[in-house]
């Protein structure tokens, strides 16, 4: 028996059709009765083939769930919008968002953030929040979809900055060109099937690169938040 | 040589992007940057033209020798092959 849904995510209804109960557990904090701009259902095949690449352990319910933000990060970049790798938060009403390979730290230097400032900052999204663009700017969105740590908040602020981490002995914190920006957002960003997907994504990612950007060599500590704070809240870097 | 089916040409910050896609986004996940010259080398690739048509093509336009747009165009086509983005 399917279970139908409709969630709002980064401001548009979508409709979900699932074979578990699981989604609107999973979504219930995204839950809306609005009518769907479009709908996303998946087949037993393609539930069984994200169980065969699965890199951890996980159940057929989880495994069609991530079938599901696929599809999501499939249809979305015709309504302006896309599903970015990178750790979200929300400090003084602007997002900042940590973007790198998995297992580098994201989550770790978030976390820190957290540490430092407390209650000042929110987290939106720990792994893959939607990005939208309107009238030439960036919005960051949460959704349900967090990675492991499952760090989410159903929140959206207007970007402020991106960080690029990589792992490093000391603290540093230098400016991305946009241009250098592009290629490296693009990695990041959520590749769609379609032509017509595709050519959106690209358009947000040509705007997304001209916000601040900066390359954050960082260690596990708070100096790592203080020289990314410097850059991304204050406009400051070496 | 053609350009294999499965990927766009599309504006970069600065100059041009060239992505898959379709099937071809699920097996290569690159992304190439062209300046204008090698986007228009490009679009001759696309557009089925020889090696000589192309070089004779950038000559006119650009009042080059010869050697130096065979070598631009060379340079294009070997990086497009090593990505396997063109085919013999």
């Amino acid at each position: 028996m399917k279970q139908e849904i409709t969630v709002r995510f980064a401001g548009i209804g979508i409709g979900i059709s699932s074979r578990f109960d699981f989604m609107e557990r999973f979504c219930k904090e995204y839950l809306t009765d609005e009518m769907p701009l479009f709908s996303v259902s998946v087949t037993d095949e393609q539930r069984t083939a994200e169980l065969q690449i699965a890199t951890e352990p996980t159940t057929e319910e989880y495994a069609e769930a991530l079938c599901l933000y696929r599809e999501i990060a499939e249809r979305i970049p015709l309504f302006d919008r896309v599903v970015f790798h990178g750790a979200a938060i929300a400090y003084e009403g602007k997002a900042y968002i940590f973007t790198a390979p998995s297992k580098t730290g994201k989550s770790t230097h978030i976390r820190l953030w957290k540490q430092v400032f407390g209650e000042k900052v929110t987290i939106i999204n720990g792994d893959k929040p939607i990005l939208s663009l309107k009238d030439g700017n960036i919005t960051v969105h949460g959704t349900p979809f967090a990675g492991k740590e499952n760090w989410q908040n159903n929140v959206s602020a207007p970007l402020g900055g991106i960080c690029f981490l990589t792992q490093g002995k000391d603290n540093t914190i230098s400016p991305v060109s946009p241009k250098d920006a592009f290629t490296k957002l693009y990695l990041q960003t959520y590749k769609p099937y379609s032509e017509e997907a595709a050519e959106k994504t690209l358009e947000i990612i040509r705007r997304l690169c001209t916000y601040p950007c900066f390359h954050l060599s960082c260690d596990i500590s708070e100096n790592a938040v203080k020289a990314s704070f410097a850059a991304l809240v204050k406009g400051e870097s070496k | 040589m053609k350009i294999k089916k499965g990927y766009i040409k599309s504006k970069a910050y600065e100059g041009w992007a060239v992505v898959p896609v379709g099937e071809e986004s699920k097996k290569n996940k690159i992304m190439l940057t062209l300046n204008d010259t090698a986007a228009e080398i490009w679009d001759m690739l696309c557009d089925g033209k020889s090696k000589d048509e192309m070089i004779d093509a950038l000559k006119k336009e650009y009042d080059i020798p010869t050697e130096q747009a065979e070598k631009g165009i060379t340079n294009i086509i070997e990086t497009l092959l090593k990505e396997g983005i063109l085919e013999e």
